[in-house]
């Protein structure tokens, strides 16, 4: 049966295969992404690494939407048709459990210039490692960022940024109007609104290394019925509720980002990566107005109040080209191709090494603020804040249902919160993970 | 000698090709059909034989190495999983919403349609246009004309002095908008096959009818619908495997929120299967999806049949 369905996977994938192999006696590498503004600037550049390497490179890429599904059905088929690939770090376990990847510390450890780990932040680097070792090289940096219009809180008589989620409610109940509204973050299920979930329980909730993830004990249960996590819960509601746009229950990330480019929102939180766009006149009219910032952790949670999504780049342990499909990576996190990404416009989380964030800190491209906030973030980022297990996603959904029923008046705050964590501890339970 | 051989040979191999043109005319049909069976057989048959017998594994993407024989075990998860009678209820609002308000407006235009007025080629045409739309563009659209801020649904509901809802992200509203969408593009269908099935239909009856003074309704009910019955089956049939089968309008206005009030079992089948990689799971709903739809078709076929015995 598993034949059959690697056969039937490959027939797609091969059929979805826009590249063809190089002629003549390069030799020929395939790269899987998805299609989004960094991957389809580095499409532009790999012409300098054929060039300078003479390896050819086959890049393809896909869009967002179903990436995973073609991945993984591509990776549980063994299929050797591509060597390098681009993925959500997340999923790192679920490659791992699928005997897709290698682990890439040899390759690192004989590499001449290595792949100068100790370059990239190190929490970054903890979020491509299993059980030890590392598995991908951070494509991007990606970490919690609170976007707010400097415009707008400054006719409000609002100073900076908030220090505490408390600060934060207080200045978007003050500046919520009908011509803006106070905060936005992505709500519908789908977004997913797991997303900006994990981000605010990451600082509500009080950091133990003994954790299997921020929101599960070291016996894999769920901590969502804590006082922590309903006050959580609570600052949701009346963040997105009262001071949220109109119809917030329908809004992506999509929608929170565009009333923020149209100055229509002053806090609007998600990840970093957002900031190249806000910061593309072309797309945006706040330019000259955005702030970017990092709640400061709080006492119970000093140093892991940030959350991370990065992707990495990683090697198919089935593809034929290991070796060459190295080379690239270590081109592709190089720091002239971040300093150069970054000066044609790129986003800055695309920097994941500290040499070139503290280099171009100033710039047009990178503003002191955003590079202060990406070191920040860095720096307190959890790697571990989602458990390692390849149902990660599965234990996630309970709690982007939750978010959304409390948005859409389908329950209070506390019982939605009460639910996703039976939810989840029956997904745990039926996963084997608590006994 | 070799004369003879030949003669034998050739009367031999001419008795061959007339048993051959013999059973070609007689099962002229079956073999004509045969190509069609086998793609048919290749493309459903064999792939729902195959999500039967994974519906009995444990099978999951993450773990394909621990494959095993798990008899019914998976349907007893369906069952006992907590969110399940609502998602079969949300399928069946969808369905039965869609379906109804598909035919009974998709009938009313086709009577429409089919009078003979001025300009009737044109305003035929102009209704076809949502079935040439694909459906993801339509999706995109509804999702832009619904939008509570921006959308012309609240432009036009804020010119009457109605307050502006937000019909996607309410839990009372999102299904009936997702049924409204979905109508969009079902009405035009039904309306062209029972059309079809009007233009058809000989005149004779309802004018003789009308001479014996019955009014429009009783012409519709007594005369114009037995006629058109065969078709409004097929039409209803149609659209119900449509319904149950819809997804691309789910994903792309409601992403099957707010909660799960949108989530139905053909989506369910996809978030199980490929989110979460529970290939099994997913085996199990699509084989009850199935089934469930099946029993459906068959209530619609009987009570099509029964109607005219």
């Amino acid at each position: 049966m598993r034949g059959a369905v690697a056969l039937v996977a490959i027939v797609v994938l091969a059929a979805c295969q826009t590249g063809q192999s190089g002629g003549g006696t390069k030799e020929s590498i395939t790269m899987w992404g998805t299609s989004n503004t960094l991957n389809d600037y580095w499409a532009t550049t790999l012409g300098d690494f054929e060039a300078k390497s003479g390896i050819k490179v086959n890049y393809l890429r896909v869009p967002e939407d179903g990436y995973n599904t073609k991945l993984q059905t591509a990776l549980t088929a063994k299929d050797s048709s591509f060597d390098v690939f681009i993925a959500y770090y997340g999923l790192l376990p679920a490659f791992k459990s699928m005997g897709a990847i290698a682990p890439l510390d040899s390759l690192i450890s004989q590499s001449s210039a290595g792949a100068d780990l100790a370059d990239i932040a190190p929490r970054l680097v903890a979020a491509c490692t299993y059980k030890g070792s590392v598995y991908c090289i951070p494509q991007f940096g990606d970490t919690t960022m609170l976007y707010y219009n400097k415009k707008i809180l400054g006719d409000a008589g609002i100073n900076g940024p908030p220090k505490s989620w408390d600060e934060l409610v207080a200045d978007a109940a003050k500046v919520h109007n009908a011509s803006h509204a106070g905060f936005c973050a992505r709500s519908t299920v789908d977004s997913p609104s797991w997303f900006p979930g994990a981000m605010m329980l990451q600082y509500f909730l009080p950091y133990s290394s003994q954790n299997m993830a921020s929101f599960l004990d070291d016996k894999w249960h769920p901590l969502l019925t804590t006082p922590e996590a309903f006050a959580m819960a609570s600052t949701y509601q009346k963040l997105l509720k009262q001071y949220g746009p109109n119809g917030i229950a329908s809004y992506g990330f999509q929608e929170c980002e565009h009333d923020f480019q149209q100055g229509k929102l002053a806090f609007f939180l998600d990840a970093s990566d957002f900031s190249g766009e806000i910061l593309d006149p072309s797309k945006s009219t706040v330019v000259n107005q955005v702030g970017f910032a990092t709640i400061p952790c709080p006492a119970s949670n000093s140093a892991h109040c940030t959350l991370t999504a990065p992707w990495g780049i990683f090697i198919n342990q089935n593809g034929k080209h290991s070796a060459a499909g190295w080379k690239l990576i270590q081109w592709l996190s190089s720091k002239d191709i971040q300093t150069k990404s970054v000066k044609d416009g790129q986003f800055a989380p695309a920097v994941t090494r500290n040499s070139v964030l503290t280099a171009l800190s100033g710039s047009k491209q990178l503003p002191t603020d955003l590079a202060n906030a990406l070191q920040q973030g860095y720096s307190t980022v959890d790697p571990l804040a989602f458990p390692q297990i390849p149902e990660v996603f599965d234990v996630l959904n309970p709690l982007s249902v939750a978010l959304s029923k409390i948005l859409s008046g389908q329950a209070s705050s506390t019982k939605a919160f009460t639910d996703a964590n039976s939810q989840m501890t029956d997904i745990l339970k039926k996963a084997g993970y608590i006994t | 000698m070799n004369m003879l051989d030949a003669m034998v040979a050739r009367r031999s191999a001419r008795r061959w090709t007339g048993r051959l043109a013999t059973f070609v005319d007689r099962h002229f049909l079956a073999l004509a059909s045969l190509p069609a069976m086998g793609i048919v057989a290749a493309v459903t048959v064999v792939p729902f034989i195959a999500a039967l017998g994974l519906s009995f594994t444990n099978y999951s993407l993450a773990y394909p190495d621990r494959i095993r024989f798990v008899g019914l075990e998976t349907y007893v998860s369906v069952v006992e999983d907590g969110q399940f009678s609502d998602i079969l209820a949300n399928t069946l609002y969808f369905a039965v919403g869609a379906v109804v308000v598909e035919t009974v407006l998709g009938v009313a235009l086709a009577l429409a349609l089919a009078r003979p007025l001025r300009f009737i080629g044109a305003a035929r045409a102009i209704y076809t246009i949502p079935l040439m739309t694909a459906n993801v563009a339509a999706a995109v659209a509804w999702k832009a004309l619904l939008n509570q801020n921006s959308g012309w649904i609240t432009a036009a509901t804020g010119f009457l002095g109605l307050p502006a809802v937000d019909w996607l992200g309410d839990p009372t509203t999102a299904m009936p908008a997702l049924i409204v969408a979905d109508a969009w593009t079902g009405i035009p269908i039904v309306a062209v096959l029972v059309l079809a099935g009007l233009l058809s239909m000989p005149t004779e009856p309802s004018e003789a009818a009308l001479v014996d003074g019955a009014s429009p309704f009783q012409i519709f009910l007594h005369v114009t619908l037995p006629a058109i019955k065969p078709v409004l089956v097929v039409c209803i049939v149609f659209r119900t495997v449509e319904a149950f089968r819809q997804f691309g309008l789910i994903q792309i206005m409601t992403g099957a929120g707010p909660g799960i009030k949108t989530m139905v079992l053909n989506y369910y089948v996809y978030q199980q299967s490929f989110s979460y990689g529970h290939a099994a799971y997913g085996a199990a709903l699509a084989v009850l999806l199935v089934l469930m739809l099946g029993g459906c078709l068959g209530l619609i076929l009987a009570v099509g049949r029964w109607r005219s015995d």
